[in-house]
């Protein structure tokens, strides 16, 4: 076991598991599934490493960790340009991002109100919308064991999502954050 | 938000990686005309990816509401103030990551930082961190994972299923249950396919992989191991072999560290190249002894010859456990660098010629031991002779490969000892 861990190190890895959650969130808003979203954090993960000695102070890295991660996203996209049919445009996308990164300076605060809706979803959606979710399901298999189509648990998923923005939009308003 | 609007079946379609080029299209041109639509789509995307940390797991212990922020403020400000820590290197765990119960099994010479620091052996405490300032750690999770966590090292627990390890070394035991746990560092994802391996996540932002038993997958680099092999990934995502793991008796003493300085045997290398995977040899300092495991990538172990006692020149020599590689390679060549003055030991195949780097460099002893195949359908022993040579001073020792029958196949693979030359 190595005894010469740097300072520098622990103050990166504490910043970065801080805001992951958040940066993820970001990157998921723009690009397609999440399978990419987990591709492009690693890159995310690895360009802050490289980059991080030249941030001024940690209380920049909120602002330069989304900077980077945005260009991530960017060059991702570039590298897999013969998929660009089924990639938004370069304007939607700003939007997005933009929109994306304000929504995340209340990561906690959304996270508390998903927690919470989800505990006020019926038993049945609350452990489907949760298995569909868990390391490795595959929608089909889960569908299979539930004796419906693939389509038709996509379509009951959809719903149970909906439901819960809905749900954790009003949380929001209730805590005067929305 | 209407519920029919088909462009929130586009967005359905778009999200879940259904999407066809009109989907695309008509997500598009929604986000860029309706800004009630465009908040939406980033809100139904965050769920998207802010539901895995709700996911099911089997047997997972119910996640605990996450603890608020003023309660560790004053958690750490008390810890700063009676302890003399930086806030900074104590700062509390934000409110997404879960708690997950954990059975405390043993604690060997642990230092727990932070409002852990009490627990103690068979306590069940919920944590969402580890701060593990120095010693052994043993827990077990609901899904029944065992970590052995090495301190100095700081964990987080996502869920049972997933942990993050922000520094320093775990070794992770899925045998009795939880396979597919992920343990995640800073560059990379390591997904257990079965059953034991060991992490570390160094100071220089590299990661060291090895798998003790079963297999793994490397998330982002989409390379599975097998037992008995061992890589970095460094922060740059490049891959290299560990040669060398220094292994003890129990299942959490490894380390890619040098052995230690009483240790006879300083490295080992090879000239198998990377077409022979990412094997590595594990030295055991003081390890040869009756159960002492013979390859890395092997279940078999060391045993007293029938009706006879293990040989006491071997008992207690530091051990060297190979690996069964490619063979049939006629030239290949295992590299010893000895710390001192040595008795050589080669414990070799009692089957086929031996060759004549060992015939003309060794002596037969006239000992024996057996190799104990304690996982094969008919469980059987090998016999081994052992070989020896005198190495009056420390360095390198070039060993060449194994016995061949008499059609020039390998007969098998030997392993390697030494012990410290009496004056």
């Amino acid at each position: 076991m190595s005894s010469t861990h740097q300072p520098q190190d622990d103050q990166f890895l504490r910043l970065y598991s801080d805001h992951e959650p958040s940066l993820l969130g970001f990157v998921r808003s723009m690009v397609p599934t999440r399978d990419d979203a987990r591709e492009v954090m690693q890159e995310v993960a690895v360009a802050l490493w490289r980059k991080f000695g030249d941030l001024a102070s940690a209380a920049e890295f909120r602002p330069w960790a989304f900077g980077v991660a945005r260009m991530q996203v960017m060059a991702w996209r570039r590298d897999r340009g013969r998929d660009r049919h089924l990639f938004l445009g370069d304007d939607a996308l700003a939007i997005l991002a933009e929109q994306s990164e304000q929504m995340s300076t209340q990561h906690d605060a959304q996270h508390e109100a998903l927690e919470e809706c989800l505990g006020k979803l019926p038993a049945d959606q609350n452990k489907l919308v949760r298995a569909a979710y868990s390391p490795g399901v595959r929608i089909d298999q889960l569908a299979a064991q539930q004796g419906r189509s693939a389509m038709a648990l996509y379509k009951a998923l959809h719903r149970i999502r909906l439901a819960l923005v809905e749900c954790t939009r009003n949380v929001l308003a209730r805590e005067g954050l929305a | 938000m209407i519920p029919n609007d088909p462009r929130l079946d586009a967005l359905q379609r778009y999200t879940d990686g259904m999407a066809t080029p009109d989907d695309v299209a008509m997500v598009e041109r929604a986000i860029l005309e309706d800004a009630e639509f465009c908040s939406l789509a980033v809100e139904y995307l965050y769920l998207d990816s802010a539901m895995e940390e709700f996911a099911i797991v089997e047997n997972v212990a119910p996640v605990a509401k996450p603890v608020k922020h003023s309660r560790w403020l004053l958690a750490a400000a008390a810890a700063v103030a009676v302890m003399g820590l930086s806030l900074w290197q104590w700062w509390p765990v934000k409110s997404s990551v879960a708690q997950v119960e954990i059975e405390v099994l043993d604690l060997v010479d642990a230092t727990v930082a932070g409002p852990n620091g009490g627990m103690r052996i068979h306590d069940r405490v919920r944590l969402d961190s580890l701060d593990l300032r120095s010693g052994e750690a043993h827990l077990r999770l609901p899904s029944e994972v065992k970590l052995i966590v090495s301190g100095p090292a700081e964990l987080r627990f996502i869920d049972a299923m997933h942990a993050r390890l922000l520094r320093g070394k775990v070794t992770v035991d899925c045998s009795a249950g939880g396979k597919g746990f992920i343990l995640e560092t800073p560059v990379t994802r390591v997904v257990d396919v079965s059953t034991q391996f060991g992490v570390e996540a160094r100071a220089d932002g590299s990661t060291d992989v090895m798998v003790i038993e079963g297999k793994v997958e490397l998330g982002a680099q989409h390379a599975g191991l097998v037992q008995g092999e061992a890589v970095r990934v460094t922060a740059r995502q490049a891959i290299s072999r560990i040669v060398n793991i220094t292994g003890g008796l129990q299942p959490g003493e490894w380390s890619t560290q040098p052995p230690p300085n009483d240790c006879n045997i300083a490295s080992v290398s090879d000239n198998f190249g990377a077409a022979e995977g990412f094997h590595f040899y594990r030295t055991v300092p003081r390890g040869l002894r009756p159960g002492a495991v013979v390859y890395t990538n092997r279940p078999h172990v060391w045993k007293a010859a029938d009706e006879q006692s293990f040989p006491a020149s071997l008992m207690n020599a530091d051990v060297v456990q190979t690996f069964h590689g490619e063979l049939r390679r006629s030239n290949y060549a295992i590299e010893i660098i000895v710390a001192r003055p040595v008795e050589l030991f080669v414990l070799m195949p009692k089957r086929g010629a031996p060759q004549t780097w060992l015939t003309e460099n060794f002596t037969r002893t006239g000992e024996e031991i057996w190799l104990d195949e304690i996982e094969a359908p008919v469980r059987s022993h090998l016999p081994f002779e052992v070989w020896k040579r005198i190495v009056p001073q420390a360095g390198k020792i070039t060993l060449g490969p194994g016995n061949r029958d008499a059609n020039g196949r390998p007969t098998g693979m030997y392993g390697i000892a030494a012990k410290t030359l009496s004056p």
